[in-house]
């Protein structure tokens, strides 16, 4: 029993060191991936692709939860964006009367006798709203439904062959549709989607800079060196631009811009077609800090069980990478947790001795250490320029507590809600 | 066998974390220096600015600038860069002539061979903006046009446009050449510094790319055009309005405002209202109200009613623009009959209405 004991511990820790040493090799893949993509579009040709008649034109869809001051701010925000031609279109699904009336003060809606049709399955539209100002914002109100059927009915009143859809997560800057479209430009037939996010700057505190690096594992690894194998997919809060024809031809949105990207990519890679989802680090989208433990907990729960729907959405993404993702957001955690548990109940029984006490130590702690730290250095470098050598400094010793107590309650809150899907 | 364990990963993850560390470093140097650099630069350009204003405005005294050189080139040089699109004529010329009399251009033609990327791409953007001045230009001499076909992409667009503002007219027509057989993203880079000579190229260079028989370089060439939105000779365009691929179609009539009017291209802007391609028929729709084809109301009305959403609400945009038979007969239409079609017809009647009450 007591062998078994330490051959199971045994195995685990091998398991982890080796599950630590592929992500090291991921990011530095990352990092690599990174420092090409910078050394491609350092060029800022705005104003050209602002004049030119030739750059497409992009509807920014849209489908808020509330009408609260947030939300408006972010739809100005959408509104503002800068490209020679795009349009925003709003939809409220199911909004109250209060609702309805903040959206209409806020923006000048007047009703329009405009009517959408299209092939999209969307909600019921109970009416068309389109603003008195000088801006092209139509809202569509709905009533409730899902938010795909919601994206759906954006999709079909749509006027531009380009979507463009910005995660409730992320916060971008004004020229940030001019910088993801540039994808579409070089190839316009191959660039069959553009994603496009980096980690925001970190701020003080001891939760931002554990989001800091859990972002920062993610964009190396899962967004950097995946689209050095053209196997990207959208982080929460990215920025998405889909051709208007793809989404149409795979029957319009489910959940959200995750799930339609990775349907897009089991599309293309059926019908064996060369293609390409870019990936443009660059664009001013940036993902938005927890401010507390809280925030931070829905982002990792929401962050897994995105990883969720990336593993069971068949023919989306390689086998191989469906099972290192499993690994790394389901086993991984849960041998981790079992180590940790077996480790105290070994000593206490006296069936384990210290060296391999201390080898769970190393393998989880200490390569999480090693990892997050990586992630710092791997980053900073791949970057043309330098950051703030106090903050960074920061952030890379803020590896070592993040892996004495909050690695362990990640773990835990991975484990808890990871059977469902969740979407961005 | 644990405890081997555990020196065998103690001693890979000592390796590892020594290697981090030395990233780290290099990374806590490189951010140093960049913290440095910023000071000096926040600290430098606005008197470096200051000093070129002096000498634009006449005053002949170097030195300033030599001192500022010896302190920081790369500032000295984004700030000439950054007065690029703020002077022109002889003030544009003055300062170029700065890359003589400050002897920069031997160096920047040293920096285009520097294996770092950063460096070479600086130094062709300043070659490319003195390239503006005469003696520069022959200092420089084909350097940029041999550069054309760099494996940067960013030195070849560099130097195409360079070449396209400031250089010989055979030198601007292999410019459009290349435009024409490159992706969208160079196209619209080098259209706008193409513009300036779109009525010369428009007597031979563009004719040529639309009778070469490639298809691909057909619609560059009418993407151009359209890229350029100025009024040109060109004839026989409505051969291409009825091209097989309904993307050069669609250009060819978007390129139908901008070219001399005929009566062939109006026959076949109409004829295109009846395109199986609605992408096509709503450009053809769109480019009617432009050009004021009363001819068309018929055939506008046809779009409206013909089921394609999208389609009938550029027709019903295009009577609208088309005062007042169009305004009739949207009128009419909104007076009864098919919802849809009388729900569009009085949108776009309730919004010409001021308007047309003014």
């Amino acid at each position: 029993m007591q062998t078994l004991f330490q051959e199971i511990l045994e195995a685990i820790v091998a398991f982890l060191l080796l599950s630590g040493v592929s992500g090291l090799a991921l990011m530095a893949k990352g990092a690599f991936v990174l420092r090409q993509l910078f050394r491609q579009n350092p060029r800022e040709d705005g104003v050209s692709l602002l004049k030119s008649r030739l750059a497409p034109a992009v509807s920014v869809i849209a489908a808020p939860l509330d009408a609260g001051v947030e939300s408006r701010a972010r739809v100005r925000l959408l509104v503002g964006l800068q490209l020679g031609n795009h349009e925003v279109v709003l939809v409220l699904s199911g909004p109250g009367d209060a609702d309805l009336t903040a959206w209409r003060q806020e923006f000048h809606l007047e009703p329009s006798l405009r009517r959408i049709s299209g092939s999209l399955p969307m909600g019921d539209v109970r009416g068309v709203l389109e603003s008195r100002d000088p801006i092209r914002l139509t809202a569509i109100v709905l009533e409730p439904c899902s938010r795909g059927q919601a994206l759906n009915a954006a999709v079909n009143a749509a006027q531009c062959p380009v979507i463009g859809l910005f995660g409730d997560g992320g916060e971008f800057d004004s020229e940030a549709l001019l910088r993801l479209i540039r994808p579409m430009l070089e190839d316009p037939q191959g660039t069959i989607a553009v994603c496009g996010m980096a980690p925001a700057a970190t701020g003080a505190g001891l939760v931002s800079q554990f989001a800091a690096l859990d972002f920062l594992r993610a964009w190396l690894s899962r967004q950097a060196a995946l689209s050095g194998w053209n196997l990207l997919t959208p982080a929460p809060g990215s920025a998405v631009l889909i051709g208007r024809e793809s989404i149409i031809k795979l029957g319009g949105f489910r959940a959200g811009a995750l799930d339609l990207v990775l349907r897009l990519h089991a599309d293309a890679r059926a019908s064996k077609r060369a293609y390409r989802v870019a990936f443009v680090p660059g664009s001013g989208c940036l993902q938005r800090r927890p401010r507390s433990l809280a925030q931070l907990r829905s982002e990792i729960v929401r962050d897994g069980q995105g990883v969720a729907r990336a593993v069971f959405t068949a023919g989306a993404l390689p086998w191989w990478l469906r099972c290192g993702m499993f690994s790394v957001r389901f086993v991984r955690p849960l041998l981790e947790t079992l180590a940790y548990v077996m480790t105290v109940a070994g000593l206490a029984a006296g069936w384990i001795r210290w060296p391999l006490a201390l080898l769970v130590l190393l393998s989880t702690a200490g390569m999480g250490m090693l990892v997050s730290m990586a992630a710092v250095s791997l980053r900073e470098l791949a970057e043309y320029r330098g950051s703030d050598p106090a903050r960074l400094a920061q952030l890379f010793l803020a590896a070592v507590p993040e892996n004495l107590g909050f690695r362990q309650l990640r773990n835990l809150w991975l484990l808890a809600l990871w059977g469902k899907r969740a979407d961005w | 066998m644990t405890e081997a364990a555990l020196r065998v990963a103690a001693l890979l993850m000592g390796v590892y974390a020594i290697v981090i560390l030395a990233l780290f470093a290099a990374a806590l140097i490189r951010g140093l220096r960049w913290k440095e650099q910023t000071r000096l630069t926040t600290e430098l350009l606005p008197q470096i600015r200051t000093s070129l204003v002096d000498y634009l405005a006449g005053n002949d005294d170097l030195e300033p600038l030599r001192r500022f050189l010896k302190v920081s080139r790369s500032d000295v040089l984004s700030a000439i860069l950054s007065f690029q699109s703020a002077v022109s004529g002889s003030a544009r010329d003055r300062l170029c002539g700065l890359a003589l009399d400050l002897e920069l251009l031997d160096e920047w033609r040293r920096d285009v061979r520097s294996r770092d990327v950063a460096r070479r791409r600086a130094a062709f953007a300043v070659i490319a903006f003195v390239y503006a001045f005469e003696p520069c230009r022959r200092a420089v001499g084909d350097l940029l046009a041999d550069s054309l076909e760099d494996r940067d992409w960013e030195v070849r667009v560099c130097c195409a446009q360079a070449l396209a503002r400031f250089g010989s007219p055979a030198e601007v027509v292999a410019i459009f050449r290349i435009a024409t057989k490159e992706n969208l993203l160079t196209r619209i880079l080098l259209a706008e510094p193409l513009r300036p000579h779109a009525l010369e190229l428009s007597k031979a260079a563009v004719p040529d790319e639309l009778r070469s028989g490639d298809a691909a370089r057909v619609l560059a060439a009418l993407q151009i055009v359209v890229a350029w939105e100025r009024a040109l000779p060109l004839a026989g365009l409505d051969e291409w309005m009825l091209h097989p691929e309904p993307e050069i179609r669609i250009q060819a009539l978007r390129a139908a405002p901008l070219v001399t009017a005929s009566r062939e291209n109006e026959l076949s802007v109409m004829q295109s209202l009846a395109d199986p391609d609605p992408d096509v028929a709503m450009a053809a729709a769109a480019v009617v109200g432009r050009l004021q084809i009363l001819a068309a109301i018929p055939l506008l009305v046809q779009c409206l009613s013909g089921g394609n959403s999208a389609l009938a609400r550029t027709a019903a945009a295009a009577l609208a623009a088309l005062p007042p038979q169009g305004w009739q007969t949207l009128e009419e239409l909104a007076a009864g009959g098919d919802p849809t079609t009388v729900s569009l017809a009085e949108d776009v009647l309730r919004r010409v209405r001021p308007a047309r009450s003014k």
